[in-house]
């Protein structure tokens, strides 16, 4: 009782302060987005994040700019006469990689395969992991017993091994088909743990007496797990697959730096971190620039993910946790 | 309890076969030209052809696949496409490595993660754990191979070109073996040491929110009586839980630390027999760390009993 | 009782069709018969074998009568919610029928049950939990509508804002989350979503007991007007005796899965028969302080059985101050004792006779009693 009472004391206080007569009721959304708005590290990471995302969009910009495609060696400008990679000055900035190929062009490549596989990976795992742990939960019986086996055993697989098998033993040498698969993979290792949590939720949200309310007012199944489970669904839903996206970055930069991920010649950040391997220990740029990119992206989303977070449930999970 | 392990035994035996026989059938479907490795790119048609009947690759699946499952029931793993070596050989000569680099990594990652958590609990909002959250969120953020690549460059190049040696490479593993495992050690454990951080930090606010603690803290026991003694076991079982389940599944994901640091273990050798075709030991390495993800669950479940007495086995 | 409610039901009442006509009081609106309820406990992961039961519901028969208020009392965890679940239909009986208007409710198809969930609703105990936080109170208590397919749009908005004035909140709240609500006001939402229907019968679980007490005379004095001015028929569910007499025209009492004893309110406030009856009036606070100087109280000991196995013939026999062998033979059924109105029923072998000193009997009875529960009784 008292957490409710000074919740509500919680949520009439920002607009008590300005207008105490008359108190207007603000959705869930806004009170998030207040919530949200003085989270300055989440506003930061925001910023960051956008900012990394223009660099990944105007990729060919920065190669019509420079002159440099991604895929184009300048051993006379890039190398120097021993063949050593030339650091960041006046035509390569960032430096040039042992191919002397222009290392800000190529990051910024990178960044649209880490940006791409991120984030499709993990809404692809949340929207497939929400649908089984969702089904698991709502429908129980064998289909609960069957799928929560299932995602059991997923979890019991060794991730990085399989994912490896998978990469390798498709002989796949187009960037494009490298890529889906890389999402599909990565997907398919986040979803089990994804919709394990939501059958928890679900599981919790069913003994709830709002949906035994919409049961015996005659509401049908389907009814019940679209307008009364769902939406006590979205925030968490919200805040795992934000949270799954720089996990997911990592994994592609992983598979890409065991040459397995997204194929030659197209970048990724952890393509470039292994073919530069090599060469650190004169070429700092080479570890420096995509390593910098990949913990400044991760980073920003994990604070993102959190701050979403504070922001929906600012005392862990309101609508299933409690009693 | 001991009908709940056996049966939990016979569920693992069932993983373990449907686990194999995943990625038999998965390596039937889509192979890597074995014969091709071995007989290199100049051998003729009669030549990859002999190879596969030496190798019984052209029998059909069905056959090969009870064959494979014969030799399974005898604890036979097979020998090695590429160079005839018993895989259980392969792997045990490998396993050691991977051993001692993740039940290192894990000492220090569960001592380092609970320290650092329960000194920041019990010092809720100071400077010590503003400082340790930004650790956390950083350290949850780092690849662990960029994390790898770092302390490779710092330590093992720039230092050693100053003279100080931090880091051995290549075998064997017993010379030097302090100087050849920190580095990995601290590589892989950075990660999970942020993680178990933040876990042992939410769990012990969590313990000492509670009812009995508080009650415990109004009967007049000291604070650090009732943060060390009611507290941390309350708070240490879910971390133990967590830490049974990620030492087993690390044993799969050693790939990278050990090719960075060039560590000879299970890893390098999953690792080069996929790029190989080598489907005997690709099999066992998986069913071997699909055994031991089984067996830390196992194990963890039993220990929770020991931890919290509200859990029975039955 | 109430003789005119009929009168009133017809004009704004709901189900004027049907079996509806010259309807008055009396008329059996619900009849439960003999109705079981056990949950299976299991065990195992595939092949999942039954270990025990729990006896939720064990055989209870009782009807409700059209414009009356049946009140359910008990112990928390005397079946009494289960058996509200059972004559909304939430839950499958295990065995027995549950005839409403004549119709076997726990035979009805899915159209039938569809229709039936019309005519029946819910409030429940928990003004928090029973309300979805992320849905907007006029969606909520615009459900059934919705459900129904009855109203939408301006239609549906219009007579939620009637059915929010008719319990007593601001229709302009339409917009609002439960989250900005009181738990009074909660409480309110669920009346109304209850009565949007014009449902024949509301199932009250424990409608109050979440509630501070200031507010539970609101929330209770808001029921019985709604039920004079629509002509409801109420079952209400409580563990709180003062709040049953009140609201209710005839109260059961249920004692692990079981009614023990059924007449109406005054009369059984009055003259309690069965032991445990009186044992739980007499726990009651009395207002008048006189008057509660000259009561004694009857001080049960023991917990209550578990329903899993509970005890053989009279289940209230390891607790009970009058408890004799025949008692733990025997289940005595339920039936009108010596000298009590027929609607007066009792399941006991020993009803307690009017100004009977219970609570001197502890002596007594532990010596007959050879059973192991009673030498609790002394400490």
């Amino acid at each position: 009782m008292s957490s409710y009472t000074d919740l509500e004391a919680q949520e009439v206080d920002p607009t008590a302060g300005t207008a105490p007569a008359r108190v207007q009721g603000r959705t869930p959304f806004q009170l998030a987005w207040a919530r949200f708005r003085r989270d300055r590290l989440a506003v930061l990471s925001i910023v960051v994040l956008v900012l990394i995302a223009v660099y990944a969009i105007l990729a060919p910009l920065w190669a019509h700019l420079t002159g440099h495609p991604y895929d184009q060696t300048f051993p006379k400008t890039g190398l120097d006469v021993n063949g050593q990679p030339r650091g960041p000055s006046g035509t390569f900035l960032l430096g040039a990689d042992q191919l002397g190929r222009d290392v800000l062009v190529r990051a910024a490549y990178g960044a649209r395969i880490s940006l791409v596989v991120g984030i499709l990976s993990a809404v692809l795992a949340s929207i497939v992991g929400t649908l089984v742990g969702v089904l698991a939960g709502f429908v129980g019986g064998v289909a609960d017993t069957l799928l929560a086996r299932l995602m059991d055993m997923t979890l019991a697989l060794p991730y990085l091994l399989v994912a490896i098998m998978l990469a390798t033993t498709f002989q796949i040498s187009s960037v494009g088909a490298s890529l889906t698969l890389t999402i599909l993979v990565i997907a398919f290792f986040s979803f089990a743990a994804f919709g394990r949590i939501i059958r928890g939720q679900v599981l919790s949200l069913k003994q709830k007496e709002f949906v035994e309310a919409a049961r015996s007012l005659g509401s049908s199944n389907a009814r019940i797990m679209f307008v009364d489970v769902l939406p006590n669904l979205v925030a968490q839903v919200t805040v795992l697959t934000s949270l799954l996206i720089p996990t997911s970055i990592v994994f592609e930069a992983t598979l890409s730096f065991l040459g397995v991920g997204v194929r030659l010649p197209m970048p990724s950040w952890g393509s470039m971190l292994g073919e530069g391997s090599d060469v650190f220990q004169t070429a700092w740029w080479l570890l420096a620039v995509p390593g910098v990119l990949l913990l400044l992206t991760t980073l920003s989303f994990n604070l993102l993910g959190d701050g979403i977070r504070d922001a929906l449930d600012p005392r862990g999970d309101r609508a299933t946790g409690g009693k | 309890m001991i009908r709940f392990v056996i049966r939990r035994l016979l569920y693992a035996v069932i993983v373990l076969w449907l686990v194999s026989t995943l990625v038999f059938v998965f390596l039937h479907v889509s192979p890597v030209p074995v014969e091709r490795v071995i007989g290199g790119p100049r051998a003729t048609t009669d030549t990859l052809n002999q190879i596969r009947r030496n190798l019984g690759l052209d029998q059909p699946v069905i056959v090969q696949y009870g064959q494979f499952l014969g030799r399974l029931l005898h604890a036979n793993l097979g020998e090695s496409y590429i160079n005839g070596e018993p895989v259980t050989t392969l792997i045990g000569d490998r396993l050691p490595t991977t051993l001692w680099l993740v039940f290192g990594a894990g000492i220090l990652w569960f001592v380092g993660g609970v320290v650092t958590g329960v000194l920041s609990a019990t010092r809720a909002r100071s400077l010590w754990d503003r400082v340790v959250t930004v650790f956390v969120l950083v350290g949850l953020s780092t690849p662990p191979f960029v994390m790898a690549l770092v302390l490779l460059y710092l330590f093992a190049t720039k230092l050693s070109e100053a003279g100080v040696y931090f880091f051995e490479a290549g075998p064997p593993l017993q010379m030097h073996f302090w100087r050849r495992m920190i580095l990995p050690w601290i590589a892989l454990a950075f990660l999970m040491v942020a993680a178990y951080t933040r876990l042992t930090r939410g769990a012990m606010l969590d313990v000492l929110g509670e009812d009995y603690v508080r009650t415990a803290r109004a009967k007049g026991l000291s604070r650090r009586r009732v943060v060390y003694k009611h507290g941390l076991r309350a708070a240490l079982t879910p971390v133990v839980t967590q830490f049974g389940i990620d030492l087993g599944a690390l044993i799969g994901s050693t790939i990278v630390t050990e090719k960075v640091f060039g560590l000879q273990g299970v890893g390098q050798l999953v690792y080069q027999s996929i790029a190989l075709g080598d489907t005997p030991v690709i099999i066992g390495v998986t069913l071997m760390v699909t055994f031991f993800v089984i067996m830390a669950n196992l194990l963890v479940d039993i220990g929770y009993s020991f931890l919290d007495p509200r859990v029975r086995l039955s | 009782m109430n003789p005119e409610a009929s009168g009133r039901r017809d004009g704004t009442g709901p189900g004027n069709g049907g079996s509806g006509q010259g309807a008055g009081h009396g008329e059996v609106l619900v009849s439960v018969d003999d109705v079981y309820k056990h949950f299976p406990i299991k065990q195992g992961i595939v092949f999942k074998k039954e270990i025990g039961r729990v006896h939720a519901v064990d055989g209870v028969a009782l009807e409700v009568r059209r414009g009356e208020t049946l009140g359910i009392v008990g112990e928390s965890g005397c079946g009494k919610s289960t058996l509200a679940r059972c004559i909304t239909g939430l839950h499958q009986v295990t065995a027995g029928r549950i005839l409403f208007e004549g119709d076997d409710i726990t035979r009805l198809g899915k159209a039938g049950l569809k229709a039936f969930r019309r005519d029946v609703q819910m409030i429940f105990q928990d003004p928090y939990g029973s309300l979805n936080p992320r849905r907007r109170v006029g969606s909520i208590i615009g459900d059934p509508f919705a459900v129904h397919s009855i109203a939408g749009g301006a239609e549906r908005k219009r007579r939620v804002q009637e059915l929010m004035e008719l319990v007593g909140l601001n229709p302009e709240h339409y917009n609002r989350f439960p989250a900005e609500f009181s738990g009074g006001q909660r409480q309110r939402i669920g009346v109304a979503r209850a009565l949007a229907l014009k449902p024949k019968l509301i199932v009250c679980d424990e409608p109050v007991s979440a509630l501070d007490v200031s507010i539970q005379a609101q929330v209770i004095n808001l029921l019985k007007d709604l039920q004079d001015e629509l002509g409801l028929t109420y079952v209400f569910i409580a563990h709180d005796l003062s709040v049953v007499r009140y609201v209710s025209d005839r109260v059961a009492v249920m004692y692990l899965g079981k009614v023990g004893e059924a007449a109406e309110a005054e009369v059984l406030y009055g003259r309690p028969r069965h032991p445990y009856t009186a044992a739980l009036l007499s726990a009651a606070s009395i207002a008048d302080p006189d008057e509660a100087e000259r009561a004694e109280r009857i001080v049960l000991t023991g917990d209550v059985p578990s329903p899993i196995d509970p005890p053989s013939g009279c289940r209230f026999h390891p607790r009970c101050p009058k408890a004799a062998d025949r008692c733990i033979r025997e289940d005595p059924p339920l039936v009108p004792r010596e000298g009590d109105p027929p609607d007066h029923v009792t399941a006991c072998h020993f009803p307690v006779e009017p100004g009977e000193r219970l609570a001197h009997k502890h002596a007594a009875i532990a010596q007959v009693s050879t059973q192991p529960e009673l030498p609790e009784a002394e400490e």
